[in-house]
């Protein structure tokens, strides 16, 4: 990878890591951090992306989700916890909208998280999820239905159709 | 997208908007890269654990060898016993009579 590739990969990709990070972690100074380190690593081994297997955003935001698991590892936040985990409850009342979103996202176990952010933000597809998260198929969709069902039960107050879809209104 | 199949959620969660990457942080990652020299200052290998050994008794054994070598091609210094000979001056006769017994030669 030439100097002039790894600028126009940072440029054009920058913004679509640090959201990402930003999403999953909630501190900007650890999302510049995941960047950084993200970018590091492409150019120490630029050989690692395949572009037959996928685009350069999707294989960025694979490895921004190592090193988010990484960090969270280290700071003792992160357990192996089962997508079917409950989630833990969320007082939106008086938060802002988007505050109040920020929060039920992130009250969400890591492996719902991690595929929500990447479908619903990322716009990835299913495909390039279970790539990036090393699941299959079937777990993805699982992961993203319980994600969705769990955000539409705490969000509940803020949608105008209150859980009905996934049959948990009350 | 196929599985965006709550579309009413999927819009309430496009509320929270994040704001891009700042602009220090090119600067930051782009400073971060090492040019060849600086890795040959601050770079590492990994070595594989069984090629290290290898390498290890390698340089055991070449340094034995050289050792070794050093040892057995020399000889041993003798103990010199320090001695001067000194040199034989061969006799020369005396003239009986070169002067004249009143001369005061």
């Amino acid at each position: 990878m030439t100097d002039s590739d790894f600028r126009e990969s940072f440029r054009c990709h920058k913004d679509a890591v640090y959201r990402f990070a930003y999403r999953m972690i909630g501190s900007e100074a650890a999302a510049e951090d995941v960047v950084q380190d993200c970018f590091v690593a492409l150019w120490k081994n630029p050989g690692g992306y395949d572009p037959e297997r996928g685009a350069m955003r999707a294989y960025l935001l694979g490895i921004a989700r190592k090193l988010v698991l990484k960090r969270w590892k280290r700071e003792m936040r992160y357990r192996m916890e089962p997508s079917d985990a409950p989630v833990a409850p969320v007082d939106i009342v008086g938060m802002e909208r988007s505050e109040a979103i920020a929060a039920a996202v992130r009250a969400l176990p890591p492996l719902q998280r991690d595929a929500l952010v990447l479908a619903e933000y990322d716009e990835l597809s299913l495909e390039e999820i279970a790539r990036i998260t090393e699941a299959d198929l079937a777990a993805v969709k699982s992961r993203l239905h319980r994600a969705r069902q769990n955000l539409r039960r705490t969000l509940a107050p803020l949608l105008e159709t209150k859980g009905d879809l996934y049959g948990t209104s009350k | 997208m196929e599985h965006q199949n709550d579309p009413e959620l999927h819009e309430l969660l496009r509320e929270w908007t994040v704001p891009d990457a700042p602009a220090s942080l090119e600067a930051r990652v782009l400073r971060n890269r090492r040019s060849w020299w600086g890795v040959l200052i601050h770079g590492y290998i990994r070595v594989p654990v069984p090629v290290a050994c290898c390498l290890a008794a390698l340089i055991i054994l070449g340094a034995w060898r050289l050792a070794s070598l050093s040892v057995n091609g020399c000889a041993p210094a003798r103990a010199l016993t320090p001695s001067i000979a000194w040199p034989k001056i061969p006799a020369t006769p005396r003239a009986a009579t070169s002067c004249a017994p009143d001369s005061k030669c």
